[in-house]
């Protein structure tokens, strides 16, 4: 049924009719997502709301890492340029700008590798290639929380590229014509710019690239556009990065990577809890075992399966390394799986096809069956939206100069509190832990970012002193502790949200109180917080 | 643990109403006769006690893993006469033995273990499974088999069948650990006929058997059985400590993590040539679905998956040395001065020296844990921080009947084994008591498990004031909380005196082979009122 078989030379894709019904498959999957966003105009989610907050201080003129404080690389906060000026030039919340950016990326990605497997594979790879594009196209518009994490970015950019090298480390061996340089240029610079995001996404594009040459072993397929494309956009962005400032990489090596490196660890977890905490992590590795061992047993059956497995046991290894229950970390992992179906059920739906003798229905049922989901994904969205709204209390946006309204379900507690208690011009700032939730409420409200800590460090550095008893940490300490005091001085912050847990007894034990927030009181609190409001003009 | 059932099994006493473990009955069962069997040696004059005569068969099970492969191999080789498939047979033969007695050795501290015993009976059913799927065209194409030779292999898919039906019915989730295996070599072969084989025949017949055996359990123990004991651990599998979200709160086993991934990757970059590693990276997919199934993450929950960790690195080896092993004799029988080359014997005779070196630097790494561990101990003791072993010395003696209310086994077992102290309580081990605090938090206690739950408390308050417990030791009040507590320690003071010694379930970074999964709280001790003249 499922013998490996030669490709056989190009021939037309198939039926027109069934072809739009694909890309109509696809386009309703994205227009399923705008209709989500548009209706959710102010929801976005904490490192999201982070990086554009960060894009937005760019645009002021301040610089990473002295003028405000994040221990990633510097690539996603200038990415976020793109929906800062997209909020501005359309007047839309910055909510809806990210979201929508990001669904733009993602309809740019699924058009680009359709479109190079339409043109480059032949008619039995386009076949099997249709139903993984689609599966990733349809993994994507299903995230919500991660949506726009910088693991999604990656997938969306990788997702061309991929699909053009498997074409290209197949083609080098049976003659397939040339890829246009347009083409592969075009999809090594959208995956240049998704690896360079984090290093870890280079390592595991480069394993893939290694199981395709241990198919294939044509080093031709390694001299090629894309992927001077791919090294090209290294190359870019490391002279970018040269061309700011020695004071910001003085700070970046100085003090963001040691605690990095040495910091992290106060938030680390066991392996249980990264793999089983709830149904976002344990499904996902439930999802891992089951594909994995389908896949293992078909891997003869085509070229693409290796690779992909691959990809998803390298973020497995990246996620566990980092040692954070931070499901965003294995999306990629998850993209590769489903993928991977996709991949699974597209050769199984060929092989059935075949063997039955009735190979011109593949192309009718894989569009239909396509359609079929795209449609009841959106009948499911379309019905929650409904439910959602039905007697839900709206938020009118207009004190924060848009129109309309949205769910007040979508704000953070924190945001109600910003809004009622400072004007738009104000800024304000969140001391806690993580970034969440004082981002995105900050960003929700349209506040300016009162601090250049957007989460507060201090934590870590009392994790990294008691661990190493390094005079460094005390001393980087003191320094934020003073940055914190300048900051209040200079910027006269019209709110300060000050998480109870361990931080503000670390503030208590610096009398950070007395000696920086005599102009402030406590207006209000909630279970995990306390807001203060500064009384003093 | 299972030893000290394994006595209470044979004074007649009933598993889950009289003592509590959520084992199977199949596998008390199995105890139950091993003990009979032990005592009708003992009175044959032969010196056995259970404690050392169950390790002993556990071991013998090794062997007896060992020697059915090797069977099963031998039996393969003689009916087939490619020579590529002969040496496929061998290696992966030769791979699967010598990661069973690897994995044995690493997974040391956790001998006689229900996985352990899984991977026992699962090395020669997948090897023969893999045989049958794989090769089982060429053996009836091939050689005119002989009657001998036919029985030989009929004998051996009972023996195997048998072995792996009788330990899928050790836990709920064995059997998937089969059928995903085997829906891996199906998919792999396309040989659907395959399942239609004496050893599936057997293998399910077992379990059948088993499911009529456990409808037919008496009473009480069939109500004990079906209504208490499989919601429960039902139950555990869909729930979390939330306590182990902290570092070192849960032994971190992420090096086994990291060796899946890279024998996962190498099981890819072979799987189109060597059919051997589908299957085994099923079982190894399915050993890191056991481990998280359990929740707890203790290293005896994933020796299945470090089992097929260790078969895919080993296979790989192998496969790497018979290349370059025809590499060179290819190379040698052209080149004009052989003798420059090394010899194949060489290489091979490299690899067995390194494989010895593996195994002798596993048994050290272990030995080095162990050693770390009695360090730590002793500087605690410096300190005046008694471990639990000393802490019991101190406040019992040898017979006297004990119960150590812990919610994970380890502190109390092999403890109480080698201290010659009895159980003195229902629970073996208190995760009941756990799981009825997480049920009064987030639920309400309904039917079966109602009655469970006033079923173990009445036990509890008759051992307390019946005085049928000489000490009682117990850890995390939270757990106690789950009853009335004040009405506990109420009742417990009237007849036990809470002692000032304490004792500490030593763990050293809860690495093995001391672990623990959540909070590692202190032990309090309280002896019976009697014992202290009050």
């Amino acid at each position: 049924m499922l013998t490996a078989s030669v490709d056989q030379t190009k021939s037309p894709k198939g039926n027109l009719f069934f072809l739009l019904l694909i890309a109509l498959a696809f386009v309703i999957l994205i227009l399923n997502k705008a209709y989500f966003w548009s209706g959710h105009p102010l929801l976005t989610y904490p490192d999201q709301s982070a990086y554009f907050a960060m894009a937005e201080m760019i645009t002021q003129g301040k610089l990473p890492y002295i003028d405000f404080f994040e221990w990633n690389p510097p690539l996603i906060m200038y990415l976020n340029l793109i929906p800062v000026f997209g909020s501005r030039l359309l007047h839309i919340p910055a909510a809806l700008a990210m979201n929508f950016s990001v669904l733009v990326l993602s309809a740019v990605s699924s058009l680009i590798a359709l479109r190079v497997a339409y043109k480059y594979s032949s008619r039995q790879n386009f076949l099997v290639l249709l139903p993984m594009i689609f599966a990733a196209a349809y993994f994507s518009q299903e995230l919500l929380i991660n949506s726009g994490e910088r693991e999604h970015l990656f997938v969306l950019c990788y997702l061309p590229f991929f699909v053009l090298r498997s074409i290209v480390w197949k083609s080098d061996t049976n003659s397939e014509p040339p890829i246009s340089k347009f083409d592969a240029l075009q999809c090594g610079i959208l995956a240049g710019i998704g690896m360079a995001l984090k290093p870890q996404f280079v390592a595991s594009a480069a394993i893939v690239e290694l199981f395709f040459f241990f198919q294939f072993r044509s080093l031709k397929s390694l001299a090629r556009p894309e992927i001077n494309a791919v090294l090209s956009v290294f190359a870019a962005y490391l002279l970018c990065c040269l061309m700011l400032p020695p004071a910001v990489w003085d700070v970046y090596f100085h003090q963001v990577v040691p605690l990095y490196l040495s910091g992290l660890s106060y938030s680390s977890e066991t392996l249980m809890p990264m793999l089983r905490t709830n149904g976002d992590f344990y499904i996902p590795f439930l999802h891992l075992i089951l594909t994995l061992s389908a896949a293992i047993a078909l891997s003869r059956h085509s070229h693409l399966i290796a690779p992909l497995a691959v990809f998803s046991l390298s973020f497995v290894f990246h996620y566990i390394y980092g040692a954070q229950s931070w499901p965003y970390r294995f999306l990629p992992m998850t993209a590769a799986l489903f993928m991977l179906d996709g991949l699974i059920l597209g050769i199984a739906l060929a092989g059935i096809f075949r063997r039955l003798k009735q190979e011109r229905f593949t192309l009718p049922v894989l569009a239909f069956a396509m359609l079929v989901v795209a449609l009841s994904l959106t009948g499911q969205v379309i019905n929650i939206e409904r439910e959602c709204y039905k007697g839900a209390t709206l938020f009118d946006m207009s004190p924060l100069g848009y129109q309309g309204k949205c769910l007040k379900s979508d704000l953070d507690p924190l945001f109600f509190f910003i809004v009622d208690k400072t004007r738009p011009s104000d800024s304000a700032f969140f001391m806690g832990t993580g970034i969440g939730p004082g981002y995105p409420a900050i960003l929700q409200s349209g506040r300016q970012q009162g601090s250049r800590y957007i989460f507060c460090l201090l934590p870590f550095l009392d994790y990294c002193v008691n661990q190493t008893h390094a005079k460094r940490w005390q001393d980087m300490s003191d320094l934020v502790i003073a940055n914190y005091g300048k900051d209040i001085a200079s910027k006269k912050p019209a709110m300060i949200i000050v998480q109870k847990r361990v931080v503000l007894d670390l503030l208590v034990q610096q009398n950070f109180f007395l000696r920086y927030m005599s102009d402030y009181e406590i207006s209000g609190e909630t279970n995990l917080h306390e807001i203060w409001v500064r009384t003093k003009k | 643990m299972r030893i000290v059932a394994a006595g209470l099994l044979s004074k007649g006493e009933l598993p889950y109403v009289d003592f509590w473990d959520w084992s199977q009955p199949i596998v008390f069962e199995l105890l139950k006769w091993l003990t009979l069997l032990c005592t009708s040696l003992a009175s044959l004059g032969v010196a056995v006690i259970p404690a050392s005569f169950i390790p002993l068969c556990i071991f013998a099970l090794i062997l007896g893993s060992l020697l059915l492969l090797a069977a099963v191999a031998g039996q393969a080789l003689n009916s087939i006469d490619s020579a590529e498939s002969r040496e496929q047979i061998q290696d992966f033969a030769l791979a699967s033995g010598f990661s069973l007695a690897l994995t044995a050795l690493i997974a040391r501290f956790d001998f006689g273990e229900l996985q352990y015993v899984l991977m026992l009976a699962m090395a020669p059913w997948l090897y023969s499974r893999w045989l049958a799927h794989s090769f089982a065209h060429l053996q009836t194409a091939a050689v005119e088999i002989k009657r001998s030779a036919k029985l030989a292999s009929r004998l051996l898919a009972l023996l195997t069948g048998c072995c792996a039906g009788v330990v899928a019915c050790f836990d709920l989730p064995y059997v998937f650990v089969f059928i995903i295996v085997e829906l891996a070599l199906v998919l792999q072969s396309q040989r659907w006929r395959s399942l239609i084989s004496l050893q599936w025949l057997t293998f399910v017949s077992i379990i059948a058997l088993n499911f009529v055996y456990l409808a037919a359990l008496p009473e009480p123990v069939h109500t004990a059985f079906w209504q208490w004991t499989m919601p429960l651990k039902w139950l555990n599998y869909s729930i979390i400590d939330p306590e182990i979200v902290a570092p070192l709160s849960s032994p971190n086993r992420v090096d086994i993590v990291y060796c899946l991934v890279m024998a996962g990757i190498i099981a890819f970059s072979l799987s189109k040539k060597y059919s051997c590693f589908a299957p085994l990276t099923a079982l190894m997919l399915s050993g890191l679905g056991l481990y998280m199934l359990e929740g707890q993450g203790f290293s005896h929950d994933f020796t299945l998956a470090i089992f097929a960790v260790t078969s895919v690195l080993v296979s790989a080896v192998l496969i790497a040395v018979r290349q370059i092993s025809n590499w060179l004799t290819r190379r040698r029988a052209e080149a004009s001065l052989p003798a420059r080359l090394p010899s194949p014997l060489l290489v091979q005779s490299i690899i067995a020296v390194l494989a010895v070196a593996t195994a002798t630097i596993v048994w050290q790494s272990i030995e080095h844990d162990r050693s770390k561990l009695q360090d730590y101990l002793s500087a605690n003791i410096t300190k005046g921080n008694l471990p639990l072993d000393i802490a019991l010395e101190r406040t019992s003696k040898v017979n006297d009947s004990v119960t150590l209310l812990s919610p994970y086994i380890e502190p109390a077992y092999p403890l109480l084994l080698f201290s010659g102290r009895k159980p003195g309580g229902y629970l073996l081990w208190s995760r009941p008591l756990w799981i009825f605090k997480w049920i009064s938090d987030n639920s309400s206690f309904t039917g079966p498990m109602k009655d469970f739950q006033a079923h173990t408390w009445s036990n509890i308050e008759s051992e307390i004031a019946q005085h049928r417990t000489d000490l009682f030791i117990a850890s995390d009040d939270k757990v106690l909380n789950t009853f009335d507590r004040e009405k506990f320690f109420r009742a417990l003071r009237k007849g036990y005196l809470e002692v000032d010694t304490t004792g500490d379930y030593f763990s050293l970074g809860n690495h093995q082979p001391h672990e623990f999964c959540g909070s590692n709280p202190q032990f309090r001790f309280f002896v019976k009122r009697s014992e202290r003249g009050q």
